[in-house]
């Protein structure tokens, strides 16, 4: 996979997890659930943050970023706070793992943002109700 | 922090449990993308120069060998806090685990840590020395010729930086 393909991949799984957050935060009650709230509005903004920087990065190696899907696989059984927080954990570990692989894929400032973006997908896991994990983002090491 | 490394091969220098664990990372629904893949492709970080990943896991072996002789020391100094530090120490023996598999390295020995009196002091010290080893990882994340290697180091400064997450959030120590 080249760096350019990395980069797409990544992105297209940031539109996913948008999309996702989007429907997290409709699917979540601010006034009785604000722990959970607040976590998932924190998320929406760093995905976005991390989607328009990919674009760029993208953009940089003179190619067109991909854009999102028109509808997503959503995740059954968005009843409750619990279950939300649940999906979203899900979703923030699969993009912790996306950005395992793209350090892996990227060298210089790319995989150093990479980096960062990984550490701090791990950390968003804590607020959804994750634990701290002997290797985040990529599990077959344990 | 110098480290005897001995010759070995590109097999041995990111081999072993590493390569292995490495040659299937799991995919998941959203943010997906594909395992990262040994073989080289246009764009992509250069086959590894073995000796230099060879260096740079001295280096990592020896910060995470200092870091786990201050836990040590200070959960037996202070057994209130073995509790708090113990995931801590769990989390820095899987790591070393892993790179144990991946090269020959000899880190030299760390010294013998100073544990201040106060349980309070003594955390802060942990925590500090916890957060530059997360500095290293990511220093050596980025210096890696691996892409394999940057992928785990990068993932084990996660693993710290979670831990400190969690010591950070817990009640202070008295």
């Amino acid at each position: 996979m080249s760096t350019l393909e990395a980069l797409q991949s990544t992105l297209a799984g940031e539109h996913a997890a948008l999309h996702l957050y989007g429907l997290y935060g409709g699917r979540t009650s601010q006034s009785a659930d604000p722990g959970l709230f607040e976590a998932l509005q924190d998320g929406y903004r760093a995905h976005r943050a991390r989607r328009d920087q990919l674009r760029l990065l993208v953009t940089d190696l003179g190619a067109e970023p991909v854009a999102a899907a028109a509808a997503y696989d959503v995740p059954d059984g968005l009843r409750t706070a619990a279950a939300v927080a649940r999906a979203a954990l899900d979703t923030e570990r699969a993009c912790t793992e996306a950005y395992a692989a793209l350090v892996a894929q990227v060298a210089g400032g790319r995989r150093r943002w990479a980096t960062t973006a990984l550490i701090e997908a791990s950390v968003q896991q804590l607020a959804l109700g994750g634990r701290p994990e002997d290797f985040p983002g990529a599990p077959e090491l344990g | 922090m110098s480290a005897r490394a001995r010759p070995v091969s590109r097999r041995t220098a990111v081999g072993g449990a590493l390569a292995a664990a490495l040659a299937g990372p799991a995919l998941a629904a959203g943010c997906t993308l594909d395992p990262p893949t040994s073989e080289p492709s246009p764009g992509a970080p250069a086959e590894p120069e073995p000796d230099a990943d060879v260096v740079l896991l001295g280096t990592v072996l020896g910060a995470i060998d200092g870091a786990a002789a201050l836990l040590a020391a200070t959960t037996d100094r202070h057994p209130r806090l073995a509790g708090m530090l113990q995931p801590l120490l769990d989390a820095h023996a899987a790591h070393r685990g892993v790179l144990d598999g991946a090269a020959e390295v000899e880190p030299d020995v760390p010294p013998a840590p100073t544990v201040p009196g106060r349980p309070p002091l003594a955390l802060d010290r942990v925590r500090r020395a916890e957060t530059r080893l997360v500095g290293t990882l990511r220093e050596a994340t980025g210096a890696a010729q691996s892409g394999d290697l940057a992928r785990a180091l990068a993932s084990m400064a996660a693993s710290l930086t979670q831990h400190l997450t969690v010591i950070g959030t817990e009640g202070p120590v008295a």
